[in-house]
């Protein structure tokens, strides 16, 4: 009993200190890191951003995406190496600007295409553009 | 050597490596003048095989190709000169956005590599190497007497800007060309159907010979890694081909034939598929079933 009164005393000063930098670090992941501009940092937040719309849009009910859990559907192509591809759908050079054009706007790059337009506003779709662009 | 140095070095282990080494020697030499090894071109190296010589392949070109310096490719005339020579000199082989290569190029072993992929995979210095000095036995000549280090360049900097091209991109620069010719293209005269027991090998030695392992990885085919189309892994239980077309046997067999008479922005070129060579293949791609993670 008496140790782990001895202990309580340091753990509670360690929270206090630990306070500020979780609070700053909740602040900043809310905010969405749009000012944290550390170089490869920035894009590698955006790819998890990216990581976490794919999950919500259910990109994963239509194609195989490595990385995310559950995502193994078979109606449109594997998304493995996706970052390698030299067309997206087949019809279009893959950059990134064509990768988020694509996502945005499937029938506006090939109106023949079953993949269906998501309505991704442009940050999402940059977003997901960065997480597929890991995968090479 | 290590045995040697022993103090008392066993006869026999000495014997047995002696004899070992002797049987290695004339194994070899038997290997070479019996012909055991198949040159033919209708079948692709064993893995083992085309592992060790891609490996080597391009390690001696990387190698090499870091001492080029490379220009700034701003300074050459892609849509021009760059691209003129290429249709001239590169399609034939290689394809460009939408072009297939020739017949006979796609029935080369090692198959020529697509144009879509060397743009993205390849740096500036490696294409001109490869441009310069061509390569052993691939059927890749060396352009260095053909062609001044301008006009290499000036290719260099087509292929890499052809990344950006679709198809479509591609057809309206080849016509604003001053001197117009028909580039690349189809088999115009059907390919002989390919042999084999089943419709599956059949089919499998088909998509080796029509050139299909330029642009897309295939399980169970050696050397098809390449990522300019979709991997083809799975095929038989996706839903859509081309994200266009259910996936039916009719569908794919009239997807393989004519691409652009189902979806015409396609980049996929028409190889000039027999009807027959078309069947073995989707007979083929119906065994590539998903396997689940």
């Amino acid at each position: 009993m008496r140790s782990s009164r001895a202990l309580a005393v340091p753990l509670r000063r360690l929270a206090k200190g630990i306070r500020p930098v979780l609070v700053l670090l909740t602040a900043a992941t809310l905010a969405g890191c749009p000012e944290l501009d550390w170089g490869t940092g920035k894009s590698e937040v955006q790819a998890q951003k990216g990581a976490q719309l794919i999950r919500d849009y259910g990109c994963g009910s239509c194609h195989r995406i490595p990385g995310i859990t559950g995502a193994d559907g078979l109606v449109g192509p594997s998304l493995e190496l996706i970052g390698r591809r030299a067309y997206l759908g087949g019809v279009v050079p893959n950059q990134p600007e064509t990768m988020v054009r694509w996502l945005m706007d499937p029938q506006g790059v090939d109106p023949r295409t079953a993949m269906p337009n998501l309505g991704l506003a442009e940050d999402e779709a940059r977003a997901i553009s960065a997480y597929l662009d890991t995968l090479k | 050597m290590i045995i040697l140095r022993r103090k008392k070095p066993s006869v026999y282990v000495v014997a047995t490596l002696f004899v070992l080494m002797l049987l290695g020697i004339v194994g070899g030499v038997l290997f070479v003048y019996l012909g055991l090894y198949n040159v033919s071109a209708l079948k692709q190296h064993t893995q083992p095989v085309y592992a060790v010589v891609d490996k080597a392949l391009r390690a001696s070109i990387s190698q090499r190709a870091e001492e080029i310096n490379a220009p700034p490719l701003d300074g050459f005339d892609w849509q021009g000169e760059g691209l003129r020579l290429h249709r001239d000199n590169c399609v034939q082989c290689h394809g460009a956005p939408g072009v297939a290569p020739e017949a006979f190029a796609l029935g080369m072993t090692p198959v020529p590599a697509a144009n879509a992929r060397m743009a993205r995979e390849r740096s500036v210095s490696e294409l001109y190497w490869v441009i310069n000095h061509g390569i052993k036995m691939t059927g890749m000549p060396p352009w260095k007497y053909r062609l001044s280090e301008r006009q290499m360049w000036s290719v260099v900097a087509f292929i890499k800007q052809s990344a950006y091209l679709s198809a479509e991109d591609y057809q309206k620069l080849v016509a604003s060309l001053d001197t117009p010719e028909s580039s690349g293209g189809a088999a115009a005269s059907p390919a002989r159907a390919s042999t084999g027991e089943t419709p599956e090998e059949r089919g499998s030695l088909a998509v080796q010979q029509y050139g299909c392992v330029t642009c897309h990885a295939i399980p169970g085919i050696t050397g098809a890694a390449a990522h300019v189309g979709p991997p083809l892994g799975g095929i038989a239980n996706r839903a859509f081909i081309a994200g266009v077309l259910p996936n039916t046997r009719e569908n794919m067999i009239h997807w393989i034939r004519s691409p652009q008479e189902i979806d015409p922005l396609s980049a996929m070129p028409g190889l000039g598929v027999t009807e027959e060579d078309a069947e073995n293949m989707a007979s083929f791609l119906a065994t590539l079933k998903d396997k689940r993670p």
